[in-house]
């Protein structure tokens, strides 16, 4: 792995994540009886709680000692320790091909970062997935934590170009039937759709108990808006064709995205959704300390 | 006001206002491409500052074509002129300045006439006009050239050098002789009148110039001026005779709306009286001053009260012609006439008062107006009566006393009454009787109960001491009926009522007296009565016609000219004004003899003919009472013609001359650009109360 020929995984990538480790704290749900934590009550030596029983419990599970003190079923379970799920939402509408002042597109950001973190979470044993989307999932790759699974991810995203529009909403909502267990929830997006309606499409993950990750990658110019005179601007998802004059829309476009970022912000939080935002011109490794 | 390209060969660079327009079109429609991620938020902020965007946008075209309008018209070098300034035409000004009396008046340190010369110099010495002229408004309105000419700067000198005339001013005649000036002008023609508006002057007048002459009308003078002034001064009688009481009217006016207390002074014959009077606002007070003169001729009186503010109208001149006698002309009956006895009667009373001359014309013959104070008729028949009023018009006394037969309706006629229904002659009354026979009969007469108790004729009757003026018994007279109209003089009735004298009250000429009382000694006695004398001294002197002297008097600004007479060689002659200054004089034969004129206007004052060092003859001339009111009126009220004030009179005449623009285009383009820049910096905000997305 030290000499690699993917695009998304370079060497000093791979010695960097050498120090990082995917979801040392969280729970996940996972089929093997692994290194991570799982709400599951199941077979490990890490005590979990008392439980009264219940009708269909396995008869084995019966604290007898208990019941000799209180004269009551109670059933003693214990934490079960399983291998984690992590699946990866990656935005490839046109939108995400963007570049101005950052020094990659903002697709080649997202497609960095996931190719980092697959590498990581497959280095555990644990299972990740991708969903390429646009406003549909334009490919789907299973949980899988072999090599070849890998393999595959960093294929994907060295094939894949930006095009079409966004639809997160709509690929998230396609997405749902598709992932069997529940883990860990990674979006990454320039999220130019409705707070609203994104999440509304994330409820049913978290309804499920998924721990989900917004990531809002932009480019530098587009926080700012760019300093480009009387110009027409060229929608890259609709084609639509716009002209402004730059100098006067830029106070105007910095308080509209503001107020974007901010209702996602306060949106996430009152659902315990992480969202971050980064642009295309920060390093993408910062965005590995909001999974720890 | 007119606006002028005097660059009109770069008119073309008005075509280059289309460049904002056609930048702004290209701009917009062509600009540089530039794929972004989304447009969702552009579209979104566009929609909500579309309102002051766009509005913004069309401002900014709007201020940049006036900018590049602004800076073409730097090179097209406009230039504005006056409304009717017509492009490369001439221009013709004549001024009218008033310098009657009035515009002595002061407003500070400066009369008025002093300010319309100078507004009027520098009306001029702007360039107004191409031609000019100044025309004076006096009391004989004169131009300083003959036509409109370009040397203005002589008219300037003419106006810096130019004097006020205490005259009246003559508008219709100044504004007469700027009208035919015109006549021979083409192009722009425009007349101003620089004139205090005086309403005394201009109330009435009516300002009709022809169509094509733009009249102007500047005033001068802030506001009214209070003044007093001596309004009057004549004798009553005008012409009296040596010895006889005279009485000396000075009337004076207040010309302000508060009551003035003031001293009036009477100079004459080297005296002086003084009195206090008190003349109430607006108002009139008459003082009398009883004289009498010593010596015939004629006798210098001035009126004068304390300087004002206006003093032109402080001191009044009169000359009293006082005579030595009076001439009354005797037309005689026929000799074989009853009243034939009255020539020898009037012979007596003239040979009883010195102030009396008699003489006597034959039956038929009238004298020459003016050269006899009374005429008596001693037996009128009732013809020649156009004559007759030409006598009394021209201010001799009639004594008429119809003869027998003649008719009521010609002295009705006479005495300007209206002819009653009476036809056929005047019945005669006769009473029977002579002194010889000591049967003393005869119709008694006295003043007549109508007669006024003011009547001066009797004045001296009053007391008594004189007794009856009328005297005697008459024998016979004329049944002349009773009742009169009220405008005639009831002075004798007999005793059954019928008139004795009856006179007409002389308004503008001299009275007429029907005459019912015979003299003669062959009808009556009363000629042979003391009181005939004093009665008839009383009379005469009181049936003169009333006039003021108007023949020795003249108008400022008038020619004053006199009549030497032959024998008098013309170079001993001399004229000299009130000042003692002595006055070129012109020589002049006429079909009358040799006359002599004044060669420039009369001033006030009394003016002297002197052959040698004797004054042979003096002429009056006083202020013009008209000027003495200086009430202003607004030149609004004088139909025709635009009222400017001074400053908007030059503003015209520059323009009139053009104002070169292309500073002000400089200064609106930067102006323009300076707004561009910040319209352009401003920058509208989306509403606080935009929703949030989604």
């Amino acid at each position: 792995m030290a000499q690699t020929q993917y695009k998304y995984i370079r060497p000093e990538d791979i010695r960097r994540l050498s120090r990082y480790e995917f979801g040392v704290k969280a729970l996940v749900e996972g089929y093997l009886s692994g290194r991570h934590r799982s709400r599951e009550r199941g077979a490990s030596i890490e005590f979990k709680e008392f439980r009264q029983y219940a009708p269909g419990d396995d008869l084995a599970l019966v604290d007898w000692r208990v019941f000799a003190r209180t004269d009551r079923h109670y059933l003693k379970t214990f934490e079960q320790e399983t291998n984690m799920e992590c699946h990866m939402f990656v935005d490839c509408s046109a939108s995400m091909g963007f570049r101005d002042e950052g020094p990659i597109t903002k697709l080649e950001y997202a497609s960095f970062f996931a190719a980092c973190l697959a590498w990581l979470v497959t280095l555990k044993n644990d299972r990740v997935s991708l969903q390429l989307f646009d406003d549909k999932i334009r490919q789907f790759l299973e949980p899988g934590s072999t090599r070849r699974h890998l393999h595959q991810i960093l294929t994907a995203l060295e094939n894949t170009r930006p095009g079409n529009q966004t639809s997160l909403p709509e690929a998230l909502h396609r997405a749902h039937p598709l992932i069997k267990r529940k883990g860990t929830l990674v979006v990454l997006s320039d999220f130019f759709d409705e707070p609203e309606a994104i999440f509304k499409a994330l409820n049913p993950y978290l309804h499920r108990g998924f721990r989900v990750h917004l990531f809002h990658t932009l480019d530098p110019a587009e926080l700012h808006f760019p300093e480009r005179g009387l110009a027409r601007f060229i929608d890259m998802e609709t084609s639509h064709r716009l002209v402004v004059h730059t100098r006067t829309m830029r106070d105007a476009w910095q308080q509209e995205l503001r107020r974007h970022t901010q209702t996602l912000r306060r949106l996430a939080a009152g659902r315990q959704v992480d969202y971050a935002l980064t642009t295309t011109a920060e390093s993408w490794f910062k965005l590995f300390d909001r999974l720890a | 006001m007119q606006f002028f390209l005097t660059n009109t060969a770069w008119l073309w660079l008005l075509s280059l206002a289309a460049v904002p327009l056609i930048v702004h079109l290209f701009a917009r429609s062509n600009p540089p491409k530039f794929r972004f991620s989304s447009t969702v938020f552009l579209q979104r902020i566009m929609k909500k500052t579309a309102r002051l965007r766009k509005p913004q946008d069309w401002v900014l075209l709007l201020l940049r074509t006036l900018a590049v309008l602004a800076l073409l018209f730097i090179f097209l070098q406009p230039i504005l002129t006056g409304e009717n300034s017509i492009a490369g035409g001439r221009k013709t000004s004549i001024c009218l300045i008033d310098r009657s009396a009035s515009m002595a008046s002061k407003d500070g340190a400066e009369s008025r006439f002093s300010g319309a010369c100078a507004r009027a110099r520098e009306l001029l010495a702007s360039g107004a006009a191409d031609e000019a002229n100044v025309i004076w408004i006096d009391a004989q309105p004169d131009a300083v050239f003959p036509q409109p000419g370009p040397n203005l700067e002589f008219i300037q000198d003419a106006l810096a050098r130019a004097e006020l005339r205490e005259e009246p001013g003559a508008l219709g005649a100044a504004v007469q002789l700027a009208v035919s000036q015109f006549d021979e002008v083409r192009g722009e023609r425009e007349l101003v009148i620089l004139s205090d508006f005086q309403s005394a002057a201009w109330s009435d007048f009516l300002l009709e110039v022809p169509a094509g002459i733009k009249v102007v009308k500047v005033k001068v003078g802030a506001a009214d001026v209070e003044n007093l002034a001596v309004h009057e001064l004549f004798s009553s009688p005008a012409d009296p005779v040596v010895g006889q009481d005279v009485l000396m009217v000075c009337r004076l006016r207040n010309y302000s709306a508060t009551p003035r207390r003031t001293t009036l002074y009477l100079d004459f014959d080297g005296g002086r009286q003084s009195r206090e009077v008190e003349i109430p606002a607006w108002g009139e007070a008459e003082m009398n001053f009883k004289t009498r003169f010593s010596q015939a001729g004629q006798v210098a009186v001035s009126a004068a009260i304390a300087e004002d503010v206006f003093p032109g109208d402080d001191t009044r001149h009169a000359l009293v012609p006082v005579r030595e006698a009076l001439r009354i002309t005797s037309i005689a009956p026929r000799e074989d006439s009853l009243h034939a006895p009255g020539l020898e009667v009037l012979d007596r009373l003239a040979a009883s008062l010195d102030w009396l001359d008699h003489r006597t014309l034959p039956a038929g013959d009238l004298p020459a107006p003016g050269t006899t104070d009374y005429v008596f008729l001693h037996t009128w028949d009732g013809t020649r009566l156009e004559a007759l009023r030409n006598l009394a018009a021209t201010g001799t006394t009639l004594l008429v006393q119809p003869a027998l037969g003649c008719p009521l309706e010609v002295c009705e006629k006479l005495m300007g009454l209206p002819v009653t229904n009476n036809p056929g002659a005047i019945p005669v009354d006769t009473k029977g009787g002579s002194r010889k026979s000591g049967n003393q009969v005869g119709w008694k007469a006295g003043v007549s109960r109508l007669a006024s108790d003011k009547s001066p004729t009797f004045a001296i009757f009053k007391s008594g001491e004189f007794g009856n003026p009328a005297a005697g018994l008459f024998q016979r007279r004329l049944r002349l009926p009773a009742e009169w109209p009220e405008d005639i003089l009831r002075l004798i009735d007999y005793e059954d009522g019928i008139p004795g004298l009856l006179s007409t009250r002389g308004n503008g000429s001299a009275p007429i007296v029907l005459w019912n009382l015979p003299m003669s000694g062959k009808l009556g006695s009363w000629s042979a009565q003391s009181p005939f004398v004093p009665f008839m001294g009383e009379l005469l002197l009181t049936s003169r016609a009333v006039s003021r002297g108007g023949a020795i008097e003249a108008m400022p600004g008038d020619i004053l000219s006199w009549a030497p007479g032959e024998e008098v060689s013309p170079d001993s002659v001399t004229l000299h004004d009130g000042n003692g200054q002595r006055r070129d004089v012109a020589v002049e034969m006429t079909p009358q003899g040799l006359r002599l004129s004044s060669t420039e206007p009369a001033v006030p004052g009394i003016h002297r003919w002197k052959i040698g060092e004797g004054v042979a003859f003096r002429q009056v001339v006083n202020f013009p009472a008209t000027e003495s009111d200086l009430r202003l009126m607004n030149p609004a009220d004088i139909r025709g013609g635009d009222v400017v004030d001074t400053r908007t009179l030059l503003r015209r005449a520059e323009l009139g001359e053009g104002i070169p623009l292309w500073p002000w285009f400089v200064a609106a383009t930067l102006l323009f650009l300076l707004i561009e820049s910040l319209v352009a910096l401003w920058n509208p905000k989306p509403g606080k109360q935009a929703r949030p997305l989604g």
